[in-house]
């Protein structure tokens, strides 16, 4: 497909390929450690699970070899990336009033795609999971480096009950995230391209779910274009366009 | 930690009593306390937990993992004491036993009672 001179792209990189190559480690070593997880809480030590089977490794080693994996690239990702990491925080954090109309209207726009306009970097459901997903994923990681060293005694109980309770609520915030990422409901109908692959998504889909992050981004793309780049949007648009 | 119950060389049939005596409380991971693995051949992929008591008799049922690819022969009964997070803590205990045939020493089963049994009859 050809694009005319001047002509955006019919498709907005979202994130960059080290964001989905974190993005991509975090998934499958938090997908791991839910699996054995909860093969373990659900009373079935002793009795390998497909994952162990594959492995050779018992569940409970699985757990933690792949505990310390997550832990690894959590420290990876904090300090190689910590300028994005700054980001992401800061960009969750931020809400405005307007903010509440979007989530007044959110019930209905999951459905019909109608979503209220907010300015955000990301809309503020996605905001709200960005902090209880870090808090959370922080309390794991914790809580397990903990069970870890003690091994076993009245301090392995308390670091127990807080890793098990942050895995009751981390669960259903993790099956939402996908349910929503997936793209299976209508209004969020193709944004897991933003994460996946090149990590670019229609622009339709970018104006629908990020309006302001995208305006900013064309934005920033055709200045870019004013000092002399092509301006095309292939790989030059701006990822820190933010709304302050 | 030793085995108290089978003996060493004794002829086991399933379901078998086990009795192991160790030197640590024994608990489920959530109380902080040890646990202790039980398997065969020195194999712990698959095997039984015991969280409780010591002295106390557990029943080693045909269902349990331990017994998974146990065939009737002679083997070695490990048990292995555990951290409350799984890993190992140092003691461990083996005995070598026969295993007998399935259900070889167990109650009669309720299909034997079944063949016994005339076929109902029906009118119709």
């Amino acid at each position: 497909m050809t694009t005319e001179p001047g002509t955006p792209r019919p498709t907005v990189e979202r994130n960059n390929a080290r964001t989905r190559w974190l993005h991509a480690a975090v998934y499958t070593t938090v997908l791991v450690l839910l699996l054995t997880g909860w093969w373990l809480t659900l009373g079935q030590e002793g009795r390998p699970s497909p994952l162990s089977e594959l492995t050779g490794q018992s569940d409970a080693e699985l757990h933690t070899a792949i505990g310390w994996v997550l832990t690894g690239v959590a420290v990876l990702g904090a300090v190689a990336g910590w300028r994005a990491a700054r980001t992401l925080l800061t960009d969750s954090v931020r809400f405005r009033r307007t903010d509440l109309r979007w989530f007044a209207r959110w019930p209905g726009a999951v459905v019909t795609g109608r979503f209220a306009r907010h300015e955000g970097h990301f809309d503020p459901g996605q905001r709200l999971a960005n902090l209880a997903l870090i808090v959370l994923l922080l309390v794991l990681i914790v809580t397990g480096v903990g069970l870890w060293s003690v091994s076993g005694g009245p301090a392995f109980v308390w670091f127990n009950r807080l890793h098990r309770w942050a895995t009751y609520v981390f669960t259903p915030v993790i099956v939402g995230h996908v349910l929503i990422a997936s793209g299976i409901l209508p209004g969020y109908r193709g944004v897991w391209r933003a994460m996946h692959l090149g990590g670019r998504l229609r622009r339709r889909d970018a104006q629908r779910v990020w309006p302001g992050w995208l305006e900013r981004t064309d934005a920033a793309a055709s200045a870019v274009k004013a000092e002399g780049g092509d301006g095309t949007g292939d790989g030059d648009e701006p990822r820190q366009a933010r709304f302050h | 930690m030793e085995i108290v119950e089978p003996t060493g060389g004794a002829e086991i049939s399933v379901p078998f009593t086990l009795v192991v005596d160790s030197s640590e409380e024994l608990g489920p991971t959530d109380t902080g306390n040890h646990h202790v693995h039980v398997y065969f051949d020195g194999d712990d992929s698959s095997y039984e937990v015991i969280e409780s008591g010591n002295g106390e008799e557990h029943e080693i049922t045909v269902d349990s993992p331990a017994m998974e690819g146990v065939e009737p022969g002679e083997h070695t009964l490990n048990v292995s004491l555990r951290n409350a997070d799984h890993s190992a803590a140092g003691a461990e205990a083996e005995v070598t036993v026969t295993v007998g045939e399935e259900g070889s020493g167990g109650s009669p089963s309720d299909d034997e009672d079944d063949e016994s049994e005339e076929p109902p009859d029906y009118d119709y």
